[in-house]
């Protein structure tokens, strides 16, 4: 082979390796709801997998952006309706009790004005019940259907909301909050997402006083009247309000990105640790550890942050409130670095102008984009190993919050704590994990919760039902939500 | 000219042709355990590193890392970056840890001769570090 020859070919050689750097630039977001999803769904377990000895079977159909799962005493189901999803749509946030033939009886319902209900748990003669909006609330829904406000005023508003309450042995019951922006400046993205022009305002609170550094962001300003008018926005600040020298985010309950705790019914607000992003998960093992599943940055707004996975942490109560890294870590790493820069701009710069602390490493990490949300410690059975944690994947909304390759997430997995081991638990049969829509099959679409029965025979994992993605906004199927369950394969 | 025409034209070809396919992520039943102390060290690292943009090594914000790349190739692209995935220096990865991962990422490769209908059981594990 001549020299030229040679070189040429090593060339063409080099350039096909090398060139899926460049494939990432033009190559189209496939995000798993990116496609054309049936008018009508018909759940089928037979397309979905689960391990040997196990089986899948369908406990209820036609929810409305279902959101949790809970098991009363006698092992009774409700569902929670979140009455909101993503792509503003309201509905009415309601309890349902599903009957043994699947049929669903409505328990209690709430205003659409305080959607979206996102998580429950059981405790004194109903539920105890996160409510996201106007603003953030703890609510208790009585199976008698009064409803009471245990905690009010919580930073709901804007990106994510207050999340599953739970009770702990010790007599408090903890939540989730997250945060307002996607990592502490108030942008575009927000105004995309509708609450900017509801509540201009807004923004994230700190939980402690946190000295930042003077990093300022410029944009359109949308709420202007002008064309040309433009906004320069400051961390911790209302759109608009510019950071300067030496300013300090005044920290303060209840705050941002953060699990915080009450003592039933009406006690004060207690801060147990800070420094998520959105933890939508929360359960406690055996052992006293609280685990939580926390959603990582998007590729949006004015700080964009690329490559940030979902994170599992855990949490000893029992010490002072740790920080775990929002707004200038992912991961316990600084997202100051070019791995976390999103495709044509620089590294996020750091809004603090100290971290508080060195955040701690997450158990694991998810996939990024995977929305890893709810969450619950297996009691053993037929569900392996007591202790191992379970986390419904609902998927990415690419491209509205990043671009990915191939649909990311869709999926139960299961994570073993002590050794940090994840495996694949539930997932649609098929080419690759997917959503049912994106695989024309009857299977899972975007899991958002799994509780196991009280006798630990039977794990219920919620379906939120399918949501499209076109561009920046979420297109969501009412009446499109499913109860899973999955159980033995002897049981009767 | 004419000829560089026809040169630059092939390039762009190959080049384009050269895009992983995207949908190349099939499921596998069970993968057996890690039989060796490197894969274990190997999967370790994946999980750190690679798993949250390439999820199992298929893609997701990342490509698929199951195709028939030259180890070579892998250590570079590890330790250089490509496109937007980010270089690893050897403070992230150590060259003992990044023998371990190509081990490891051939294996994913050569594993997915198991393919069929299934849930995956890939044993992931990450060095734990919590409060």
């Amino acid at each position: 082979m001549p020299v030229n020859a040679r070189l040429l070919f090593a060339a063409f050689l080099l350039l096909g390796v090398l060139w899926p750097g460049g494939c990432y630039r033009i190559a189209p977001s496939r995000g798993g709801g990116q496609t054309d999803a049936p008018p009508e769904r018909a759940p089928d377990a037979a397309a979905i997998v689960v391990p040997e000895g196990l089986r899948v079977r369908v406990g209820a159909t036609g929810l409305t952006f279902p959101t949790a799962v809970v098991t009363d005493e006698q092992d009774r189901v409700y569902i929670v309706e979140a009455g909101y999803s993503y792509g503003e749509t309201w509905t009415t946030p309601r309890v349902l009790r599903v009957e043994g033939d699947g049929r669903l009886t409505p328990v209690a319902a709430g205003s659409p004005d305080n959607a979206p209900w996102t998580g429950a748990s059981v405790h004194d003669g109903g539920l105890l019940v996160s409510a996201g909006g106007n603003p953030g609330k703890i609510l208790h829904v009585g199976f008698d259907r009064r409803i009471r406000i245990l905690v009010d005023g919580l930073p709901s508003l804007g990106d994510h909301f207050t999340a599953r309450p739970i009770p702990a042995a010790d007599g408090y019951i903890y939540f989730g909050q997250g945060t307002i922006t996607n990592s502490g400046v108030v942008g575009l993205d927000n105004y995309d997402y509708g609450w900017l022009k509801r509540h201009p305002k807004l923004h994230d609170i700190a939980c402690r006083d946190i000295p930042l550094r003077d990093v300022n962001y410029r944009t359109p300003n949308p709420l202007s009247e002008d064309p040309d008018d433009e906004a320069v926005t400051g961390p911790f600040l209302p759109f608009g309000q510019a950071a300067v020298t030496g300013q300090t985010a005044a920290g303060r309950l209840p705050c941002s990105g953060s699990v915080m705790r009450f003592r039933y019914p009406d006690g004060p607000l207690e801060l147990v640790a800070w420094g998520f992003r959105n933890p939508f998960g929360l359960a406690f093992a055996a052992d006293g550890t609280l685990f939580i599943t926390d959603n990582g940055y998007d590729v949006r707004g004015s700080r964009p942050i690329w490559g940030a996975g979902d994170y599992l942490w855990a949490v000893d109560v029992r010490r002072a409130p740790v920080w775990f890294g929002w707004p200038d870590f992912a991961g316990g790493v600084a997202v100051n670095s070019s791995a976390y820069s999103a495709p044509d701009h620089p590294p996020p710069k750091l809004l603090l102008a100290a971290p508080p602390a060195a955040p701690p490493k997450p158990v694991v990490t998810f996939a990024v984009h995977s929305s890893s949300n709810g969450l619950d410690v297996s009691p053993g059975g037929p569900f392996g190993d007591p202790g191992a944690v379970f986390v419904a994947q609902f998927g990415d909304l690419a491209p509205a919050v990043g671009k990915v390759l191939s649909p990311v997430g869709f999926k139960v997995v299961r994570v073993t704590p002590a050794d940090g081991t994840i495996v694949d638990f539930m997932l649609n049969k098929g080419k690759q994990p997917a959503p049912a829509s994106w695989l024309e099959t009857d299977g899972l679409e975007r899991p958002v919760d799994v509780r196991f029965s009280r006798d630990g025979r039977r794990l219920y994992v919620v379906d939120f039902g399918i949501v499209q993605v076109e561009g920046k906004t979420p297109i969501p199927h009412p009446g499109s939500g499913v109860l899973w369950i999955v159980e033995a394969a002897e049981d009767p | 000219m004419k000829k560089t025409g026809v040169l630059a034209s092939l390039m762009l070809i190959v080049a384009l042709t050269a895009c992983p396919s995207r949908t190349n992520t099939e499921l596998v039943r069970e993968i057996p355990p890690m039989q060796t102390e490197q894969l274990e060290l190997g999967r370790t690292v994946f999980m750190e590193n690679c798993h949250r943009c390439h999820p199992w090594g298929g893609s997701g914000v990342g490509f698929s890392l199951l195709r028939p790349l030259p180890e070579s190739i892998i250590r570079y692209q590890v330790r250089n970056g490509v496109g937007e995935m980010p270089a690893f220096r050897d403070e992230q990865i150590s060259d003992e840890d990044l023998d371990a991962l190509v081990e490891f990422i051939v294996t994913l490769r050569e594993q997915q001769a198991l393919q069929s209908q299934g849930p995956r059981i890939w044993q992931a594990r990450t060095r734990r570090n919590n409060p």
